[in-house]
């Protein structure tokens, strides 16, 4: 474990932006305060959202911060479960920086739905917290570590956030700190977007793909648009069978004249390239 | 005088010979008859009964002292099979019975008042152990007398009274030829072709037959779950010989095989209440019965709204799945029956079971934990999952449903490929795999990607390798391609495997 001290050199700058800045900031081993600064180099990015997220909200933040990533840009999160957990995990498939901010002390193991991630996160990333080590998890620490979040990153992204979200907070403390934030837009019949949607009436920047991020950060997109291989043949049949409605496999089955191990074959090779994702009922989502 | 007869005490599937020695005295007049031998309530009474079907048969044996015992002593002896056999020891301490003829032959019947003989459970397993001790003739009931003759070597008598049993046995009159039963109208089994809409369940149907797979099937009430489920036995393959045998001996052993119907031809199919209790499900109880995994074994076992079941009846299913066979102990002692069938679960995908998801009102925890006590004992128990959702107008415009009989026939042809390797692809062994699962180099590569992308556990690259198996043999493929891993990947719950 290694302590960073609120004056020290090692005190990621940022957070003096705060009205409270925390005293200390308690880093799990085996990462040292080196390895943070780096981790903490701009480019940054905070990605947080519901934990009950849709599995294509899940999905869009894990491609969102895996194609920032790429672009060299770090995603900070808060290890929960839903979109923070997509976004870290997104991060470190292609090999990006990614930090974690707990609500609890470095050495708890919460939230469990996340755990293997958190293992990941120790030696790829980072895991910090304010909160001095056997700190128990409590709905009030929360709010406060979001400020951390939204601190440390240059912009905020909220992906599917409800109503009285937490996210929203991180999305509040970030416009108190002056920091852009973006938001992604869902249908109004969607519960889960209302969040997002509001915030996006008060001003927030839409977010619909990754070059608007970059655009925040002032990167040239240009350079990281070829993230997407084309989507050809029967394939992109499938695809725009899908932008319509999610609908079952056999629906799209029965769409696409195809038989039922057909569509199976096909949905399986684009949920492994990551571009059709499949709710918890079954019924199948684009996430591009 | 003493005199003794060959009875069978039934013990799970097994029938092990008890003899039973009689000693009649009739100078001393007090009339007291005593069974000894560890005899259960029923069996204490059938003095009662013993005593009144002999006067039926016009023989007085009130007046006489008699003494029955049944060795050995330290096997429990239940149910009221054993009238018959101390009935003609009686018999023969009176000299109304040849005692050297009636050392000949086992016998096994309940006796009514009237002298009438009840048909008892477990006459499969008696003419059994029978013919393997060498009494090929078996007195029984005639009702049981079809049922004891599907023994091969077995030469059942089949008697209406113990008046006739008598007669018989001092030769007076002719054993009456064992006569065919009735079978009681048999349900058609309903065909596949009946389940319209859900082609990619009935393709997991499929599969799952071919390749011995557990199954599990999600969707809200109405889409026809158990439809499915029901189906399954008609596209198994059916019973062969030894399995025929196996399964008539167990049901028959619980008494449930209905009345005249000859050997079990088709696989069984059980589906116990969700009420069920452990004892109900695996077996046992004070008396030791068969439960509703052994009752399945060579055929399917239904579990219709899985998480509702008790949890530590669930956790007692694991081993007789896995294992393929249930010890059941008991102060009475233990024992060992079969358990190896195919497992089909149902359940909705929340616990308020609406239709479809906007209008479930159920909480994420509550959600959550209905699916978690489903998936927490038996996940790993099974090896496919299909979602099946209300049929949509344009599916059910261009479904063409196969029949039974055409998806069996390519089962059929899956389940010879993998007669000719020596597993069925649901058990292959772990170590074994590779050598007979192995995908191709396509598959591989497919297969390693789904491991990292979909984050898969070794457990879930296994089934998915068994399933591949399946798919490919399905198609009569020896290589297992891409196609047929990428279709194994897809017959997963998201939300529990």
């Amino acid at each position: 474990m290694t302590v960073i001290e609120f004056g020290s050199r090692e005190y990621p700058e940022r957070l003096c932006d705060l009205a409270n800045p925390p005293d200390r900031l308690f880093v799990r081993a085996p990462v040292d305060a080196d390895r943070l600064r780096m981790l903490l180099v701009p480019p940054l990015v905070a990605i947080v959202g519901s934990r009950s997220a849709s599995v294509a909200g899940v999905a869009f933040a894990r491609r969102l911060a895996g194609e920032l990533a790429a672009s060299g840009v770090g995603v900070i999160s808060g290890l929960a479960r839903g979109i923070d957990a997509g976004a870290h995990e997104g991060a470190l498939e292609r090999g990006g920086r990614t930090v974690a901010v707990l609500g609890c002390g470095i050495d708890r193991d919460y939230p469990a739905a996340t755990m293997p991630l958190a293992r990941r996160i120790t030696t790829e990333g980072a895991v910090v917290s304010e909160y001095s080590p056997g700190t128990p998890p409590a709905p009030f620490r929360f709010p406060e570590r979001n400020r951390i979040v939204a601190a440390l990153a240059d912009v905020t992204i909220v992906i599917e956030a409800a109503a009285r979200s937490g996210a929203l907070i991180t999305a509040r403390l970030a416009l108190d700190l002056g920091r852009d934030v973006l938001a992604v837009p869902g249908a109004p019949w969607t519960t889960g977007s209302a969040g997002t949607n509001a915030l996006l009436k008060d001003g927030a920047l839409p977010l619909t793909d990754t070059a608007d991020v970059l655009v925040a950060l002032g990167i040239d997109p240009g350079a990281a648009r070829t993230d997407d291989p084309e989507i050809t043949g029967l394939a992109a049949k499938v695809l725009a069978a899908l932008r319509r409605e999610p609908v079952s496999a056999d629906v799209l089955a029965a769409r696409c004249g195809l038989t039922p191990a057909g569509a199976a074959t096909l949905i399986v090779q684009l949920e492994l390239d990551g571009i059709v994702v499949r709710e918890a009922d079954g019924r199948l989502v684009p996430t591009r | 005088m003493l005199t003794h007869a060959r009875a069978y005490a039934v013990i799970g599937l097994d029938a092990i010979p008890i003899e039973v020695e009689t000693y009649v005295s009739e100078q001393d007049g007090a009339g007291a008859f005593t069974i000894v031998g560890l005899p259960d309530k029923a069996l204490q009474e059938a003095r009662a009964r013993i005593r009144s079907a002999a006067a039926a048969a016009g023989l007085l044996i009130h007046k006489a002292v008699i003494l029955a015992n049944l060795a050995p002593a330290e096997v429990r002896k239940e149910g009221a099979g054993f009238d018959l056999p101390i009935a003609l020891a009686v018999m023969a301490g009176f000299g109304w019975v040849n005692q050297d003829t009636l050392g000949e032959v086992a016998a096994v019947g309940e006796l009514a008042f009237d002298g009438r003989l009840r048909p008892v459970p477990g006459i499969l397993s008696i003419a059994e152990a029978a013919v393997r001790d060498g009494h090929s003739t078996l007195l029984c009931p005639e009702q049981c007398a079809h049922e004891a003759s599907l023994v091969p070597g077995c030469r059942p008598i089949g008697c209406a009274t113990l008046r006739e049993a008598v007669r018989i046995l001092n030769g007076e009159d002719l054993p009456r030829p064992v006569m065919e039963r009735q079978p009681r109208a048999v349900l058609p089994v309903p065909d596949l072709v009946d389940v319209r809409g859900q082609p990619s369940a009935r393709r997991a149907l499929e599969i799952c037959a071919a390749g011995d797979h557990n199954l599990l099937l999600v969707g809200p009430p109405g889409v026809g779950k158990t439809m499915l489920a029901k189906r399954l036995p008609g596209i198994l393959p059916p019973l062969d010989d030894e399995q025929a045998l196996l399964a008539t001996r167990i049901h028959s052993a619980a008494g449930v095989l209905p009345d005249g119907s000859g050997l079990l031809r088709s696989p069984p199919f059980r589906a116990p209440h969700h009420s069920a209790t452990t004892a109900a499900l695996v077996g046992g109880g004070s008396k030791i019965r068969p439960g509703e995994v052994t009752l399945a074994t060579c055929g399917v076992l239904f579990l219709d709204e899985l998480p509702e079941f008790r949890r530590d009846a669930l956790e007692a299913l694991r081993v007789p799945i896995e294992d393929g066979s249930v010890r059941i102990s008991r102060a009475s002692g233990s024992l060992v029956l079969p358990s190896r069938f195919a497992l089909i679960a149902a359940m909705n995908p929340c616990p308020c079971g609406s239709p479809d998801a906007a209008a479930c009102t159920c909480s994420r925890e509550r959600v959550q934990a209905y699916q978690r006590k489903a998936s927490g004992p038996l996940l790993d128990r099974i090896d496919v999952g299909v979602h099946l959702a209300r049929p949509a107008p344009e599916v059910l415009r261009n479904d063409r449903p196969e029949t039974t009989l055409q998806v069996r026939e390519r089962v059929l042809s899956a389940r010879a490929f993998q007669a000719a390797r020596g597993f069925v692809n649901g058990r292959i062994p772990v170590g074994r795999l590779d050598e007979l699962a192995a995908p191709d180099e396509q598959g591989q590569q497919m297969l390693d990607q789904a491991t990292t992308r979909l984050m898969l556990s070794p457990r879930g690259v296994h089934r998915i390798q068994r399933v591949a198996r399946t798919i490919a043999d399905l198609a009569g493929e020896i290589e297992i391609g891409s196609d047929s891993i990428a279709e194994a990947i897809s017959l997963r719950l998201g939300s529990l495997t």
